[in-house]
């Protein structure tokens, strides 16, 4: 092993490598951040860039701008409420409240230091235990993916204590908005009106784009321009001491852990490992009130987990061939290209190839984590860009987001009728988050419900009598009684 | 100093962007190949591939449009809403002959012209090696005495897949009765539900099941081809096996109903250039695709539209299926 370690890092010595790393990194960053730029597009973009590289500079340019992605997706959470990844919706939940408080600085050096701390921890994870893990992987058919998403829809409860009703409406539409499209299993058409762009359903872009993005256009057009402008003005641009990033290790350790086993689940992806270690984080906090409304340590949950799952999603495509995420799946294509096969024969046949991407993740971490801290002072900026400047930037960026990802205008009718929805949900005091906890989940919970039935001798049983399934939903059920216990106990404690 | 520097700087740009004007004037009519799929795809690869080599073959430059939605009809439209020109030819699989089939676009067949057939991919099917199915027979034997037991994954409920299964189903005298089918959506998903046991038998293409049947985790039961595949002598035939099935995915190119016939003679001519061009003789080896040239264009566009025909009479609700 130590032989082979030393032939992948003898590639990064080639300024070539050196090179594609630190200018992958920087661009998966800004990809992360613009919304409808996702980590999958941005690879794919650079692929034909990558032809004239060498095998290895190209997995290391394509690896680092997935890790630059998973971490950019926060900055615009953060600083104006638009998440440019899936992943960032969850970030945004604690980050936007504390750029209203003026916390700017310190929410920023949160996520660039946590999803550094993530994103090395799953890669020494992959490194040492890639081989177990991938059994892992494969444990999870449609019986556990459904279980899993049961799971992860039990945030919710934890997202709007004090106003259930609301929530489960919420969640409720965010699972109605994917049941558009043909279905899954049959072929069938539900709700397509007619309309062919809307046969592949609701573009997951063109809604984030619209419940976040678009909705906040007009709610600035409406609360006017001036009063943003003045609220801007006292912000802080402190940052935190490394010191008091150290005190939150607990959460670091267990999100970390949480994201890298559910990157490693195919399919899964960086928002599910997000949902679930923000989940927890709020169930293990002693400040869990805090929670939604400002608090570091939601961010630090969110943003280590799905940088976390950089390094899992990578444990399958390595070790069995087959992609866990959008992402990996571009890199796989980008790897064949290259005359490289990932699977359980690359370790024997490439393990030059191997160690180089194992290396390369851990420095592209250091990398992103340089570009990210030197980075606070310039994203910081924007939060002080009048919202008159603001409001029609967003708006254009959503247009162009919205119509890159298919080349489809549709898709920017979709995301603007989504937005209206957004700004009377929001008007009428309706959390938007669970709305797309509905969207990231209804897919994987209505397929593997639907295929473990086929698969199923025992009908709904199944579920119960699997394992892995069982411990999930046994887990939910816990998660969701736990909520319900702290928010009867909460509110009695305000009466009394 | 600093003036001159500047102004060296501007002459250089004006001059850059009058190369560039000149440049344009002088080419043709960009070729803009337009694809339902994203990127990452099996014909966005050949797509891209096409577009890097074709522009020496075609006089002119040629890009890649990403045209997504509606299972194709996005792209069908883009197409059909322009001029029957053959600038804007529609490189695509049989999934779009199963859309037709399926009739819920507004196009037909009729709408289109085939000007060349460039890969096939046949179908086949793959088990785990520590099953005791040696080959398809052991397999369809299994299904008999234990009827509704095997958990036979495909992509989707309707296409190319689900038609195989039927078709080798009815080839041993079984019906859809005698298995649990079990839609996925993408290759991935049935490879991971192989390999961890949740399903028993996945449909694959050669392509797509190499890896893990050269690492010795799966194992070809039989693939739906004429003859055996070149790249893997050892892999038999459904019909050699005594099941007379043969089903393959193709990826070609399509051009607009009304195209002229110089215009898709020269379109076709390129392409025949570019399946001689040994750098895409380089690039199908790695897909692990076979060669899927026809003939002349007419005979692509009769096999097109037959398929078409076939799938239809298929696809037909059967009388007391509701």
């Amino acid at each position: 092993m130590f032989e082979n370690w030393l032939l992948g890092v003898a590639h990064l010595g080639d300024w070539q490598v050196i090179l594609a790393m630190v200018f992958g990194v920087a661009l998966g960053i800004v990809v992360g951040a613009m919304p409808g730029l996702s980590g999958p597009t941005g690879l794919a973009l650079m692929i034909p860039f990558t032809y004239g590289l060498s095998p290895i500079a190209s997995v290391i340019l394509l690896i680092s701008i997935y890790v630059g992605a998973e971490y950019g997706g926060s900055i615009t959470a953060i600083t104006v409420n638009t998440p440019g990844t899936p992943s960032g919706a969850i970030t945004a939940i604690d980050g936007y409240p504390l750029t209203q408080q003026g916390q700017t600085g310190r929410a920023l050096s949160m996520s660039i230091l946590s999803s550094t701390s993530g994103g090395i921890f799953s890669a020494i994870a992959l490194i040492l235990f890639s081989v177990p893990l991938a059994q892992f992987a494969i444990a999870f058919g449609p019986v556990q993916y459904f279980a899993l998403g049961v799971f992860g829809l039990t945030i919710v409860a934890s997202l709007v204590s004090g106003n259930w009703l609301k929530g489960i409406i919420a969640v409720l539409i965010g699972l109605l908005i994917q049941t558009v499209g043909t279905d899954p299993m049959t072929g069938a058409f539900r709700y397509t009106f007619g309309q062919p762009a809307l046969w592949e359903g609701v573009s997951f872009i063109s809604a984030m784009l619209g419940l976040f993005a678009i909705s906040e256009v007009f709610r600035i057009l409406e609360v006017g321009v001036r009063s943003r402008l003045e609220a801007s003005h006292n912000f802080s641009s402190e940052r935190m001491p490394f010191r008091e990033f150290i005190s939150y290790w607990k959460c670091l350790l267990r999100s970390g852990v949480l994201g890298t086993f559910i990157g490693v689940i195919p399919g899964a992806g960086a928002a599910v490992g997000s949902i679930v270690a923000y989940n927890e984080a709020k169930r293990f906090s002693r400040h869990p009130e805090k929670f939604g409304k400002g608090t570091l340590e939601g961010v630090c949950a969110s943003e280590t987990a799905n940088n976390a799952t950089v390094g899992g999603a990578l444990v399958p495509l390595l070790t069995l061939g087959v992609p866990g995420s959008g992402s990996t799946a571009v890199l796989l294509g980008a790897l064949l290209l290259h005359n490289i096969q990932p699977g359980p024969l690359m370790f024997e046949d490439q393990p030059d190839i191997v160690f180089g991407i194992f290396t390369a993740l851990l420095l592209a971490n250091v990398v992103m984590l340089v570009l990210g801290v030197y980075g606070v002072r310039f994203w910081l900026l924007v939060v002080r860009i009048s919202p008159a400047i603001l409001a029609p930037l967003i708006f254009s960026v959503a247009f162009i987001g919205a119509y890159s990802t298919g080349g489809n205008i549709a898709d920017v009718a979709v995301m603007l009728v989504i937005g209206l929805l957004g700004y009377l949900l929001r008007k009428f005091g309706f959390p938007l988050v669970p709305v797309v906890i509905g969207l990231v989940l209804a897919d994987m919970v209505e397929i593997s419900l639907r295929r473990a039935l086929i698969i199923s001798d025992s009908g709904f049983w199944i579920f119960l009598t699997d394992p892995i399934s069982a411990t999930l939903i046994g887990l939910a059920a816990a998660s969701l009684a736990y909520s319900i216990i702290q928010d009867v106990r909460g509110r009695r404690r305000t009466t009394a | 100093m600093k003036r001159t520097s500047k102004l060296v700087g501007a002459l250089a740009g004006v001059t850059a962007i009058a190369a560039l004007a000149v440049g344009s004037a002088q080419a043709d009519q960009p070729f803009e190949l337009v694809i339902k799929a994203g990127p990452g795809s099996g014909v966005s690869q050949l797509a891209h591939k096409a577009a890097e080599l074709l522009p020496k073959y075609l006089d002119s430059d040629v890009g890649v449009l990403y045209k997504k939605g509606g299972s194709g009809a996005v792209a069908q439209a883009y197409i059909q809403n322009r001029d029957a020109n053959g600038y804007h030819p529609f490189v695509d699989t049989t999934t779009t002959a199963i859309v037709l089939a399926g009739g819920k676009t507004p196009f037909t067949e009729e709408d289109w012209v085939g000007v060349v057939r460039m890969q096939v991919d046949p179908q086949g099917i793959a088990v785990l090696s520590d099953s005791p199915w040696q080959n398809f027979g052991d397999l369809v034997d299994h299904i008999r005495k234990n009827p509704g037991t095997i958990r036979w994954t495909g992509a989707h409920s309707v296409g190319m897949d689900p038609f195989t299964v039927s078709k080798l189903l009815e080839s041993a005298n079984l019906t859809q009765d005698d298995i649990k089918y079990v839609p996925s959506r993408k290759a991935t998903e049935m490879k991971t539900n192989l390999l961890g046991g949740h399903v028993d038998v996945a449909t694959l293409n050669p392509g797509e099941a190499r890896d893990q049947v050269e690492a010795g985790k799966f194992r070809m039961l039989g693939i739906a081809h004429t003859e055996r595949i070149a790249t893997f002598p050892d892999w038999q035939t459904f019909k050699e096996q005594g099941f007379d099935v043969e089903a393959a995915i193709w990826r070609g190119v399509l051009v607009k109903k009304g195209t002229p016939q110089e215009m898709i003679d020269k379109l076709h001519e390129a392409f025949l250039k570019l399946r001689a061009d040994p750098e895409f003789a380089e690039f199908m080896k790695q897909q692990l695709a076979l060669d899927g040239y026809l003939g002349g264009p007419e005979k692509f566009d009769a096999y097109f539209k037959d398929q078409v025909k076939t799938l239809r009479v298929h696809f037909a609700p059967k009388p007391g299926q509701g």
